[in-house]
């Protein structure tokens, strides 16, 4: 169980970071285009 | 290249993006390599049957929880005397990083604690001073989230990491002056080289294995969180919005 919660945690804490540079990334492109 | 060249957030971006890839790799090799290592390929203890097995994600989680908070400390400083942005953002980026770990040591901590002390919690000097932390933590993240000017958030949470930093050194030196309480001393010294203390020699490997492999990962989400931060700050330049 406490290896599980460990898991899960760390699976959710990459999740938030790599999804929200993704996210972010993708709208510096599109502003960036939009401004050019 | 001086250490101080990276300041500059187009040298910072430069090198990060290149280093990035290999420490994702690094990262994910150590870090898998040590807890399948401790998980499935050590035995059990005489004492404590499997139930040992959880060290291999509560020490390593401490160990990060506590090197985090005195990160964000020294990012805070270099903030608060030569106003470098990139380290301020670092700082920023490694609080939710340390939060997380310190919630998963107290975690695993109290359930490894229930059959081992027979109960979940109790108030001995490193779990109180590691709760102390974990609230620091929170306290800090929110008043990132509270303060809308970004140069204002920064000095005062710099402040708050300095601070907060004196129960990041308690929680690690704590049995030396106190009582000892009833979570053990210390079970890896890094003198000349790790040293196993209080730990047999059959789980100490995947044990360092597992922490190195802690370790890369933050390092690696704080310089994915950090390059996010910067990009972020552009798009608020161009756009006029918040993120």
């Amino acid at each position: 169980m406490a290896y599980g919660f460990g898991l899960l945690a760390l699976a959710v804490l990459v999740g938030f970071y790599v999804s929200r540079n993704a996210r972010v990334r993708r709208a510096l492109l599109n502003a960036e285009t939009r401004k050019t | 290249m001086a250490f101080w060249e990276f300041a500059n957030p187009k040298r910072f971006m430069g090198w990060s993006g290149r280093a990035l890839p290999w420490l994702v790799a690094l990262t994910v090799i150590t870090l898998c390599s040590g807890l399948v290592w401790g998980f499935a390929f050590t035995p059990n203890d005489v004492r404590q049957g499997s139930t040992v097995k959880i060290i291999y994600l509560h020490v390593p989680a401490a160990w990060i929880g506590i090197n985090a908070y005195l990160m964000m400390f020294v990012g805070s400083l270099i903030w608060l005397i030569r106003r470098h942005h990139v380290s301020a953002l670092a700082a920023k980026v490694a609080a939710p990083i340390g939060l997380t770990m310190t919630l998963i040591a107290l975690a695993t901590g109290a359930i490894w604690g229930k059959p081992m002390w027979g109960t979940y919690w109790v108030w001995d000097p490193r779990l109180t001073s590691f709760l102390i932390l974990f609230l620091f933590y929170l306290g800090y993240i929110a008043l990132w989230a509270a303060i809308e000017d970004a140069d204002t958030a920064a000095d005062l949470t710099s402040v708050l990491a300095i601070v907060g930093s004196v129960f990041a050194i308690l929680s690690r030196y704590a049995v030396y002056f106190w009582n000892q309480g009833l979570h053990q001393g210390t079970t890896v010294t890094v003198t000349d080289g790790a040293q196993q203390d209080n730990i047999s020699s059959a789980f100490f490997q995947p044990l360092i294995l597992s922490m190195a492999g802690f370790s890369l990962l933050f390092v690696t989400l704080v310089l994915v969180g950090t390059r996010t931060e910067i990009r972020a700050r552009r798009l608020r330049v161009i756009e006029g919005r918040d993120l």
